[in-house]
């Protein structure tokens, strides 16, 4: 399984530029994890994204996967059928006439054989759900279905790594939550996924937030220490989920005692006072 | 009018035009265009004419539809026919023809984008001048760019369709005025629509990258086969275009 490591990464959009996106980040995701990836715009989130399978490269530092340096020409064919990348708007980055089509780009710029890419098509657009959809055209797909044909896209590679940037963004609230619960599938069975997003109850299902801001880390850590860390996270604009957010506000009234990040948790803890 | 192009998209239907193979379409296009610029009497006029009628018959695809799609390129026929008349110095007859050539071409284009869907013309040329392979012509990566550039008309036709939705709602006051005025005001939509192309086309590349387009030999997975109406179509395409031929040289 693949596990990420960033050493002292740094980069800039130009050399004449010297404000760097990205300004020493050291990360290690180890395989199978959930990472989420919040901060605010220009932060360097989406640089960070395309840095992790060496569709950029980084100005200083090294980026590697399963110890391939992104670096070194040779291995990035390598890494990029072991960390995908997703994007945010899907209709840039779909090229099939048909949603099977669209799906068996990437086995075959793997040069894989034709039953092979049938049995890799089949998968997964089952794990999407869009498989009696196969046959249609992307564009008649509706936004959330869009952006779960993107993951279909890139589940065909075989990836061990899902990087998504901000593909939520642009899907109302049950197109998120689809896709969501599709990545929380997708981890269960050993996928590690990084999520990078702007809406923090996304955040939730996983396990750890790094927090970016102005190209550096300023916090990382579990989910429940990042969002303790309340004040800091709205200094930089960034919003807390609905729940955590009440639960601070009950806390500073005095109803409830700690924060708590899930809803049915806040419940108990409210019942409980109420009995 | 940059809402109503029609080239590039497809339309889900069924007939025999949606079941021939890409490649004997394209070659019945290449006839057929040939052919329109061949014939010289009225009676060849009127059977190209009723060889598309039949065509569009064949594809079930509206008429209506096929005539608004000649509106993006209403004046560029417009200005093609006067400098036929003042320059070419061309009666009436020749005139007719002329204006039916250029339509006619444009229809039967619009006919095979309307039918093929963008991957299977850019794999029936890719097929089609394979040959070319042989002399290190990049013909894979040229059939992707058409297939790529066939895909994003429609799409970019719509954001050009928004775009100017939004410059109006901000008092832009587009297609007004005198014609230096209306070019004028092409401007304030040109301007983001090219930069959001190179936003699209950016991704486009980069999601394509990350999917290992180029990365190794690609295998094909849906292989293309002739069907039960391909050999008639080059059949009727070899013997329009003879039709043709014995109108320019005989009649």
């Amino acid at each position: 399984m693949a596990s990420l490591v960033l050493d002292d990464c740094s980069y800039s959009y130009s050399n004449a530029l010297e404000e760097k996106v990205l300004s020493g980040v050291s990360i290690t995701i180890d395989a199978g994890s959930f990472v989420s990836v919040i901060g605010p715009n220009g932060s360097g989130k989406s640089t960070l994204a395309k840095l992790l399978n060496g569709l950029y490269l980084p100005s200083s530092g090294t980026v590697s996967v399963d110890g391939l340096s992104t670096k070194e020409k040779k291995n990035i064919p390598q890494i990029r059928r072991k960390v995908a990348v997703l994007f945010q708007n899907p209709d840039n980055q779909i090229v099939g006439d048909t949603v099977e089509d669209d799906t068996a780009f990437g086995p075959e710029n793997l040069g894989l054989e034709r039953e092979e890419i049938s049995k890799r098509v089949q998968k997964s657009l089952s794990d999407v759900g869009l498989l009696e959809k196969r046959k249609v055209s992307p564009s008649s797909l509706s936004g959330g279905e869009k952006a779960r044909l993107g993951i279909a896209g890139v589940l065909a590679l075989n990836p061990e790594v899902l990087v998504l940037d901000e593909a939520t963004a642009m899907l109302d609230s049950k197109g998120r939550k689809d896709v969501m619960e599709i990545l929380y599938n997708l981890w269960k069975k050993g996928k590690t996924i990084i999520l990078i997003t702007h809406h923090p109850e996304e955040t939730m299902y996983g396990e750890r937030i790094i927090v970016l801001d102005k190209g550096k880390i300023i916090m990382d850590g579990s989910t429940e220490e990042v969002y303790r860390k309340s004040r800091e996270l709205r200094e930089l604009g960034l919003a807390l989920p609905p729940y955590v957010e009440l639960s601070l506000l009950l806390k500073e009234k005095g109803v409830v005692k700690d924060i708590y990040f899930s809803s049915s948790s806040l419940v108990s803890a409210l019942e409980k006072k109420n009995d | 009018m940059i809402r109503d192009v029609t080239l590039g998209r497809y339309i889900e239907g069924e007939g025999i035009l949606y079941e021939l193979d890409p490649r004997t379409k394209l070659m019945g296009l290449l006839l057929y265009i040939v052919s329109l610029f061949l014939f010289k009497s009225w009676l060849g006029f009127l059977i190209t004419i009723l060889y598309f009628l039949i065509l569009r018959k064949l594809s079930n695809v509206s008429f209506i539809y096929m005539v608004k799609g000649l509106k993006p390129v209403f004046f560029i026929i417009l200005f093609a026919t006067l400098l036929n008349i003042i320059i070419g110095k061309s009666d009436w007859v020749k005139t007719v023809f002329t204006l039916w050539r250029m339509i006619g071409a444009v229809f039967a284009s619009n006919l095979l984008t309307l039918t093929t869907r963008p991957r299977e013309i850019s794999d029936g040329l890719e097929k089609g001048f394979s040959f070319l392979s042989a002399l290190h012509f990049p013909v894979h990566e040229m059939a992707t760019i058409i297939s790529l550039a066939f895909r994003f008309i429609p799409i970019l036709s719509d954001e050009a369709g928004r775009v100017m939705d939004a410059q109006k709602s901000r008092g832009s006051r587009i297609g007004e005025g005198n014609i230096i005025e209306k070019a004028k005001s092409i401007m304030p939509i040109i301007i983001p629509l090219f930069v959001s192309a190179f936003r699209r086309s950016d991704e486009l590349a980069l999601a394509m990258d990350s999917r290992l387009y180029g990365s190794g030999k690609r295998s094909v997975w849906k292989k293309m086969e002739y069907g039960v109406y391909d050999k008639y179509g080059y059949i009727i395409s070899i013997l329009f275009l003879s039709l043709m031929v014995v109108d320019r040289c005989v009649l």
